[in-house]
């Protein structure tokens, strides 16, 4: 019979030797090295593991019908999707630290603040995006594109799509849009238990979009985290919430926990708004029939985040070759065109209209307009750029200590 | 000894990463994540939040099992109505949440017949089921899904301890209906069904799926308050999860330990 301490000792000299254990990469040819036609040719009969958010049917339906039998075709390329998104740093991390040599995920959606997470664990591989012929197409000059919260993207993710969030109501049951914060209380109080917010990322985001609403000037939120800013930012936030919260949806007791289910009360009548982080969102979720045909997006006038999310190749990816083709062909002009349908997807492109040759700028310039969200070209006064990552991990714990928990 | 070995395995893992000794993260050796955990943190009210949950749970399956034993008629309890009674033990907990989200949701099919008959004006006013802070979703559900089991069990133990004859005896004896309830049949069942009443206890305690999905955001189960800390946005909170996890299995251990020794006092025998 073993001994307890002896037992106990051997355990966690098992857990230390497997925490200790190499974690190199020990893929064989770094992709980088080879010449575009070598890195197809390598990529032929390989498959890629990709980690998205499943959450939208529509945005399933895309990749199902539109990316995997594409890549099939064209470059033998089998495209599996995995559900994640939000804990994917945290899946790497588990990975990383069992020693895992070769990862189970190839490619990742990155969004938020997961680019911040998994350049901080050292994840990502790259720079590879001035690989992808593509991305030359890239409208690379535009800061929201270059610059993932705060952080130079530096060739360690590839932009998929560029978005605004948006307030989404049923202009049938709202005659009157409230655009400010001051305004949008006042319908709250006025109309008790129609209004909430989600207690994850889209809530946590349109919290951030008040924060430039209370800011002394736009710029006080540029730059590195400075905890005086959002301390004093999170306050005139938290006393917005407070002076409201009373009449939320239930009280203000409890909040949806993501927007999907924020969607659903909006859907069933249960609340008048909605909120979303894709501008182009509400004509696909009416023309779905999800939302109702009256349905109306807004942004409001003190301005609401505007966001880039974006395609990383792990590093401990066994398949780097097969990845980059597939982020080359999602930055392609003809998926781009596809995705921005509003009854496709209705993502914003992340591609210059000017960079692209003149039979695809007036194919994007043909897309059947939105027509329940201001053109992108008007949003764009009031788009303001994603603060430091640090201001979503501090709001996000401290919405959860001083308003969830109250 | 497997089992016993890898939850060792666990324990040791989940207490080095608590500690900053493992973790990708991790800079040195610290106390903070224990401190935080035991002092900041919504860890006891999680774990008050789980047990008071736990035991409503189970006293209401215990009462709904015990009297649809000794109420309904053994040949109906084996008959088709079985079929009946014990189809929730086939549904997954995942499974479970979603179908009362549907049932006992604001807009959900309870509402709706309440509208319909004019009982309330909007689905708002119908009363808070699901994401509701007293976790009437969370019990209705664990509550429909366990009963049949303690309806199995119940019946059973009602056979094989023959209490219907212990019982024919104490009327024998004199004994009024209330009296052989509560001095023959009701201990001799309970105590019986004690040990698989705490498995079951710890079962609920740790449930993970419906609280996550019919839960409120506050107060949340312990499962869900682990989960939480462990896919935060803070990276380095992780220890937090890791922490949290060891002093949940700590106590439930000890739990488990303290009923181990307990036994149920023998029965006088009549001099």
């Amino acid at each position: 019979m073993i001994e307890m301490p002896r037992l106990l000792s051997a355990a966690a000299l098992t857990v230390l030797l497997l925490a200790c254990s190499p974690s190199s990469d020990d893929s064989t040819v770094d992709p980088r090295s080879l010449d575009w036609p070598e890195i197809v040719k390598a990529a032929r009969g390989e498959t890629v593991y990709f980690v998205m958010w499943t959450g939208d049917p529509a945005i399933n339906r895309y990749m199902r019908e539109f990316v995997v039998p594409h890549l099939h075709k064209r470059h033998g390329i089998t495209l599996e999707i995995v559900p994640g998104q939000a804990d994917i740093p945290s899946m790497l991390m588990t990975e990383i630290e069992a020693g895992q040599t070769v990862s189970s995920m190839d490619m990742v959606w990155i969004n938020g603040q997961v680019f911040y997470q998994l350049r901080q664990i050292d994840a990502l591989y790259g720079p590879f995006t001035s690989k992808l012929p593509n991305d030359l197409f890239v409208d690379w000059d535009n800061p929201m594109i270059a610059i993932d919260f705060q952080q130079r993207v530096n060739g360690y993710e590839s932009p998929w799509g560029n978005v605004q969030l948006l307030l989404i109501t049923d202009t049938e049951r709202v005659a009157h849009l409230p655009r400010t914060p001051r305004a949008l209380a006042e319908w709250i109080h006025a109309h008790p238990g129609r209004f909430t917010i989600d207690s994850e990322f889209t809530g946590l985001s349109f919290l951030k979009s008040l924060m430039y609403a209370f800011a002394d000037s736009p710029q006080e939120l540029q730059g590195s985290f400075d905890r005086n800013v959002y301390n004093k930012l999170k306050n005139r936030v938290f006393e917005w919430v407070r002076g409201v919260r009373a009449d939320l949806w239930r009280e203000g007791r409890t909040f949806p926990k993501d927007v999907s289910q924020l969607h659903q009360l909006f859907a069933n009548g249960e609340v008048d708004f909605t909120m979303s982080f894709n501008d182009g969102e509400v004509d696909n979720k009416v023309a779905v029939g999800l939302f109702p045909k009256t349905a109306r997006a807004y942004a409001l006038k003190t301005g609401t985040l505007q966001n880039t999310h974006y395609l990383g190749i792990v590093a401990r990816s066994a398949h780097k070759p097969a990845a980059m083709v597939v982020a080359n062909f999602l930055i392609s002009p003809e998926a781009q065109l596809e995705k921005l349908k509003p009854e496709v997807w209705g993502d914003g492109t992340v591609l210059a209209m000017e960079r692209l040759p003149a039979p695809w700028r007036s194919r994007f310039r043909n897309v059947p307009g939105r027509s329940r969200a201001p053109e992108r070209d008007a949003l764009q006064l009031f788009a303001r750029p994603e603060p430091a990552p640090q201001y979503m991990i501090r709001l996000d714990e401290d919405f959860r200590n001083e308003i969830v928990r109250q | 000894m497997l089992t016993a070995g890898a939850v060792i395995l666990a324990l040791a893992f989940a207490g080095l990463y608590s500690v900053g000794v493992l973790g990708l993260l991790s800079e040195s050796w610290t106390t903070a994540h224990w401190r935080y955990v035991l002092f900041e943190s919504g860890v006891w009210s999680a774990l008050g939040f789980s047990l008071a949950l736990t035991l409503v749970t189970l006293g209401l399956a215990t009462v709904a099992a015990l009297a649809t034993v000794l109420i309904v008629d053994m040949r109906v309890r084996r008959g088709p109505f079985a079929v009946l009674v014990y189809a929730p033990l086939a549904v997954p907990g995942i499974v479970a949440a979603l179908l009362s989200y549907q049932i006992l949701g604001d807009a959900g099919l309870l509402s709706r017949m309440a509208h319909a008959v004019g009982w309330i004006r909007s689905p708002a006013e119908f009363p808070a089921l699901v994401f509701d802070r007293l976790g009437v979703g969370i019990i209705l559900t664990h509550f429909a899904m366990i009963t049949p089991f303690f309806v199995i069990l119940f019946d059973r133990l009602f056979e094989n301890e023959r209490v219907a004859e212990l019982r024919q005896l104490a009327y024998t004896l004199g004994a009024t209906r209330m009296q052989a309830l509560s001095r023959v049949v009701l201990p001799l069942l309970l105590v019986r069904a004690l040990p698989v009443c705490a498995v079951y206890g710890v079962v609920l305690m740790g449930a993970f799926e419906v609280p996550l999905l019919i839960g409120a955001r506050y107060p949340t189960m312990i499962s869900v308050e682990i989960y939480s800390r462990f896919a935060s946005y803070d990276l380095t909170a992780r220890p937090q999860a890791y922490a949290m996890a060891t002093l949940y299995l700590l106590l439930v251990l000890a739990a488990w330990s303290v009923a181990l020794r307990w036994r149920p006092r023998p029965a006088q025998t009549p001099r």
